[in-house]
């Protein structure tokens, strides 16, 4: 045979190859479709049971970004390089006085460009109606760094009157106060309401209330004059941030420098790990997953014990083991599928609805992706049960199934 | 002679030790291409063992197996597997569709298997189905087809890929005297129109005058009836 008719017989014969394979492909989709939806009731129940759980899940893994945000919103949006701390600090709001003159030192250091000072402290709130609730005053220096990034109400720069502090609009009710001129009380004190921030969440329902950093030091019981809680640090343009809190950590003894990511990951990681609150939204979705693996992995038992007749006479006229379990994986990935779809279109409106609220549930790409991809590895890990079925399988039974 | 099954000396026994049980002692059988066989015997006897090796699916405990001239390598599970869906075409009692795909489904998905292309599969699906006179069935699924109906669909799907040799395993056992006579003569004339050796177990002694080739198991051996 001539080297072009046999390379064409050797191209045609692998044209061939491929279109089997690819008919064969078609026949597992037909045959995990169709076997799934043959059973619908047992289906919809199926899928309902996997949303559901994807939908707790993604919902749970929502707060918690929800919440981490809230715990670090603060942090993040001062847009500062480094945060001087007394040593130990657990989170942004459990600081201990330092002295004041540590912002000159922090100035005097090398390639620092900017510090200045912020208080954060608790306080009881009187509210109109006599009731008193905790809540956290951030008195803040002259750049206002450190205070709500977005007002809904007025001007930021009103808290430099005496007696004079902005809150969020979110704890309106909370606080009981509703317009610009209401007053209140702290510390037995006058305190007059300047204006409203948007969405400037805490955590743990105690609402932030911000002063300038002279006023809120003559509500603040726990801070001396001449103290303060953090000093706030911006290096110069260009510097070298790891460099300059290095430097700081020689020169200010008995103190701590943290760059915002890491002051932001450390009050992140006090909330959600070290008051437990986290562990028990971590433990809900995880539960959540673990509901959805049980609902996937017994109906798709329930599915592939039912259809074992069927299996075997499939194996029987030829079909392989393997193509039988790509029927069981596919089955177990189309569930799975299926169940993010509809957990994700209630988990969006959620997101939306709660966009506005205390405690919101945050959309997060990465989290949603990484639960996603966990959600299908367990999907198939569900199909475990079956595929020792088909495994197990031995055709010969197709003649005892009379 | 074209000898497309040759059962060299089988033996099949189950168990070991004490528990041991033999239930085919010996075996040798010759089907050549185009013939149409029974193997009757009382249940137990040993057929469906039989029928299940030569089918590929049991692997015998003594003896060879040679089907369309090639000694079979039963420690080969690819080998069986291929034999399977090239080589076989397989008829059950039950008829064992796929009760989620529709009769026409049934049998194209098993021709795809086997390499025919989904028109040429829909094709020969169409002229089987016009021949065993199920055409207007085509689209319904198992659940809705009578036994015979379902029965002519099994044996679409047995002759779909025109497979050297067809097995059936009591094809009529379900069905009563009427189909289960239709079944029969569609089956032995289907198998002669693609020349492949048909081996039916059955136990209806009513059907032998239409094969060929009468065998009976007794207590695991083969005996030829003239």
């Amino acid at each position: 045979m001539p080297v072009s008719r046999r390379w064409q017989a050797i191209m045609t014969a692998q044209s061939q190859v491929s279109a089997w394979q690819s008919s064969r492909l078609n026949s597992v989709w037909q045959l995990a479709w169709t076997m799934l939806a043959h059973n619908r009731p047992r289906l919809l129940f199926t899928v309902l049971g996997v949303s559901t759980a994807f939908f707790l899940a993604s919902a749970q893994f929502g707060l918690l970004v929800g919440w981490t945000n809230a715990t670090s919103a603060l942090i993040k949006h001062a847009q500062v390089d480094l945060w001087l701390m007394s040593e130990n600090t657990r989170a942004l709001d459990f600081g201990t006085p330092i002295p004041r003159q540590t912002i000159y030192r922090a100035r005097s250091t090398p390639e620092v460009n900017w510090a200045q000072g912020l208080l954060v402290s608790w306080n009881s709130w009187v509210r109109p109606d006599g009731s008193s609730i905790s809540v956290q005053l951030l008195g803040l220096d002259k750049d206002k760094a450190g205070g709500p990034w977005q007002m809904q109400e007025g001007d930021l720069r009103i808290i430099d009157n005496p007696q004079t502090a902005v809150v969020d609009e979110l704890y309106r009710d909370l606080l009981q106060v509703h317009a610009r001129g209401d007053t209140v009380q702290m510390r037995n004190l006058r305190v007059i309401i300047g204006g409203f921030s948007k969405g400037v969440r805490s955590f743990a329902s105690t609402p932030h209330v911000f002063m300038s950093l002279k006023h809120a030091l003559l509500y603040d019981q726990r801070h001396r004059d001449d103290e303060i809680t953090y000093v706030l640090i911006r290096c110069q343009p260009g510097a070298d941030v790891q460099a300059v809190q290095a430097n700081m950590r020689q020169l200010i003894k008995h103190v701590e420098v943290l760059t915002s990511d890491e002051f932001a990951e450390r009050t992140a990681r006090y909330w959600m790990l070290g008051t437990g609150a986290g562990i028990g939204v971590i433990l809900t979705a995880v539960l959540g997953l673990l509901v959805g693996a049980i609902v996937a992995s017994q109906t798709l038992f329930a599915t592939t014990q039912e259809n074992l007749g069927n299996y075997a006479a499939l194996m029987a006229i030829g079909f392989e083991r393997h193509l039988l379990t790509q029927v069981v994986l596919l089955q177990s990935l189309l569930v799975g599928v299926a169940g993010i779809v509809i957990g994700t279109a209630g988990f969006v409106p959620l997101v939306w609805a709660t966009a506005r609220s205390p405690l919101p549930i945050e959309f997060y790409p990465p989290v949603l992706a990484g639960l996603i991809g966990i959600f299908l590895v367990i999907c198939i890990l569900a199909s475990g049960l079956s595929l020792r079925s088909v495994f197990r399988l031995d055709p010969v039974v197709i003649f005892s199934q009379q | 002679m074209n000898i497309k099954i040759a059962c060299r000396a089988i033996g099949k026994t189950y168990g070991e030790g004490e528990l041991a049980e033999t239930v085919l002692r010996g075996v040798d059988l010759q089907v050549n291409a185009g013939e149409a066989c029974i193997l009757l015997g009382p249940s137990g006897s040993g057929k469906t063992t039989l029928l299940s090796i030569i089918g590929c699916l049991s692997t015998p405990s003594s003896g060879t197996l040679e089907l369309l001239g090639k000694p079979v390598d039963f420690s080969r599970n690819d080998e069986s597997v291929r034999i399977r869906r090239h080589a076989l075409g397989f008829v059950f009692q039950q008829a064992q569709l796929l009760p989620f795909l529709t009769a026409q489904q049934n049998v194209v998905l098993t021709a795809k298997n086997t390499g025919l292309s989904a028109i040429a599969a829909e094709q020969r699906c169409a002229e089987l189905f016009r021949q065993l006179d199920i055409d207007k069935m085509a689209h319904k699924k198992p659940g809705l087809l009578s036994g015979g109906q379902r029965q002519r669909v099994a044996i679409s799907r047995a002759l779909i890929h025109k497979p050297a040799i067809v097995l059936a395993d009591e094809p009529t056992a379900a069905l009563d005297w009427r189909h289960g006579q239709t079944v029969i003569d569609l089956l032995i004339e289907q198998t002669r129109d693609v020349g492949a050796a048909l081996v039916v177990v059955c136990h209806d002694q009513r059907l032998v005058p239409r094969f060929d080739r009468v065998f009976t198991v007794d207590s695991g051996r083969v005996i030829e009836s003239i």
